[in-house]
């Protein structure tokens, strides 16, 4: 049982350690703050929300360095395994292709959870430095509890995407049409629960389609709606006390994909013909 | 070699023109507010930056209603872009209260059509935000000073004061409205409930004297519904009452005046027959 993990855990490192050596957590937090350096100028288009506004800016700052972390350099990480041929040198050893998965998801995973470490106390910092900055009724709350809640709803999106990723990377090769797949993956999440919103009310006006709402749900099984996992509105604001119990299975239905997936993606690359 | 150093000269000068061109023409052009993709459009595009996206609409809207030398003369001439644009705030972040108060400020002004479409979009946020009592009041006062619809404002009124800090001079304001369109008996007890809750000597005066005026107009309207039963249509004035079913027409004022616009008795604030016509 150790083996494995000792197995994946070194395979994770040399990628989290591959992943700082080319600059791409140096890079990404660079630009994470001097783009969190622009919130303190975009509050002051902000007459009144500004604490809403404010934590709005940090988490979409995060949200994007973290998406240009997955789609830009997780997708040619894996990608470049195979090109550079060091997939060979790596499964030369004594590491099975499932360990070999967990391994790149873990090391990548790492490599996120560092950056959105950095950019979640950055970014801590930055809301606490506007709200010093306002009058207390611009900027009424500030829970840490939710804050963390938010960061953690985010990290969960992008560990579910990264899941997705290493999925369609045994499933095609090359970097570019990766990329474009997960791209394509993201808007159909993106999109659907927008679609299934303009079927429920059109089911109100016109009836019920209840083989379409059907297609839909189950859709929503492969595409996640990560409107549930978003928790940015609670940050600065006391109005709406989240749902423990919905909150604890939005988690728990995270963690059950992101497993689904890996254990896909194991399947695909044990299948795989790498010659 | 000799021949690149002044074609790159020439080739920055005439990049150097054709900015100065562009920036020139660009100046001259007008300058209109574009009208903003569909909010469901948006929101596929956007993905977890939504709300991002909704505070950026917002801020092009401000900037551009704003930046006054840039705004044509006529609201008419803006206000679709502007109501299409705040809506889509909205839309992508309905819990954003800074869309509404610039929704509230900026529309509902120009015409009845644009005061109904303010409290279309003020609605999304009296769903995302419940305990916020600005909202309602908003819709409210649009209803009641734009519409001219005194019983919905009235509704509104009585649900922005229900709210948390919501204030109780709103309460009260639900109740002159409900009289004024009609809801006499409602009225009464609103304000009577007002006066048993009101500690201040001087709110409790005003209180009983618009309590005397309404029920003065409840003996008026009573009268209205013997007329009623006994003829089977309802008189066509009020003097028609004098003096088989009144003795006389009684006076309410002078804060309110008597108002028979058949079948409906109102009991209009004297301020507002005075006010000339929007």
């Amino acid at each position: 049982m150790l083996n494995p993990i000792k197995h994946i855990a070194a395979l994770a490192r040399l990628v989290l350690l591959d992943g700082l050596r080319r600059h791409a957590l140096m890079g990404l937090i660079v630009l994470s703050v001097a783009a969190q350096a622009g919130a303190l100028l975009f509050f002051d288009f902000i007459p009144r929300d500004i604490g809403r506004a404010s934590a709005d800016f940090i988490l979409s700052i995060a949200w994007l360095s973290g998406c240009i972390l997955l789609f830009f350099h997780g997708v040619q990480a894996i990608a470049l395994d195979e090109e550079r041929k060091v997939i060979y040198s790596l499964l030369a050893r004594p590491i099975s292709r499932g360990e070999y998965v967990l391994g790149i998801f873990a090391g990548l995973a790492a490599l996120l959870f560092l950056l959105n470490l950095l950019l979640g106390g950055l970014g801590y910092a930055t809301l606490l430095l506007i709200k010093q900055m306002v009058p207390p009724e611009y900027f009424e709350q500030f829970n840490i509890l939710f804050y963390l809640l938010a960061w953690f709803g985010l990290v969960a999106m992008e560990l579910m995407l990264l899941a997705v990723i290493l999925l369609f990377s045994g499933l095609v090769r090359g970097s570019f049409p990766v990329l474009l797949i997960s791209l394509s993956f993201y808007a159909i999440c993106s999109g659907l629960p927008v679609v299934r919103e303009a079927m429920s009310q059109r089911a109100a006006q016109e009836g019920a389609q209840p083989v379409m709402e059907g297609l839909l749900r189950w859709l929503t099984a492969v595409f996640p709606d990560f409107d549930r996992l978003d928790f940015k509105n609670m940050i600065a604001s006391a109005e709406q006390l989240p749902d423990l119990a919905l909150i604890a299975l939005n988690f728990g239905l995270t963690a059950s994909y992101i497993g689904l997936f890996l254990w896909l993606a194991c399947l695909v690359y044990q299948r795989r013909d790498l010659q | 070699m000799s021949i690149r150093a002044p074609l790159f000269v020439l080739l920055l000068l005439c990049y150097g023109a054709l900015f100065s061109l562009q920036e020139a023409r660009f100046a001259e052009g007008s300058h209109q507010l574009a009208h903003p993709l569909p909010p469901a459009i948006q929101k596929i595009a956007l993905g977890y930056l939504r709300q991002l996206g909704g505070e950026m609409q917002f801020i092009k809207a401000s900037v551009f209603y704003g930046g006054l030398s840039y705004k044509p003369s006529k609201p008419l001439d803006y206000a679709e872009p502007l109501s299409r644009r705040l809506n889509a705030a909205a839309a992508l972040h309905p819990q954003f209260i800074d869309t509404y108060f610039l929704c509230q400020a900026t529309l509902p002004h120009i015409n009845n059509e644009y005061a109904r479409y303010a409290n279309g979009v003020i609605s999304q946020g009296m769903t995302a935000l419940p305990d916020n009592f600005v909202l309602p009041f908003f819709v409210g006062f649009n209803h009641f000073y734009y519409l001219d619809e005194p019983l919905e404002a009235a509704q509104l009124f009585h649900l922005a004061a229900k709210k948390p800090n919501g204030p109780i001079m709103l309460e009260h304001l639900a109740n002159i409205l409900s009289a004024e369109g009609g809801n006499i008996y409602a009225a009464l007890i609103g304000l009577q409930g007002l006066y048993a809750s009101e500690k201040d000597d001087q709110v409790k005066k005003r209180y009983a004297e618009e309590i005397a005026a309404f029920e003065k107009a409840v003996t008026v309207l009573e009268a209205i519904r013997r007329y009623e039963k006994m003829k089977g249509t309802p008189p066509a004035a009020l003097a028609d009452l004098v003096p088989e079913y009144l003795s006389a027409i009684p006076d309410i004022g002078p804060i309110f005046t008597l108002e028979w616009k058949p079948p409906h008795l109102q009991v209009v604030r004297v301020a507002k027959k005075k006010r000339p016509p929007r």
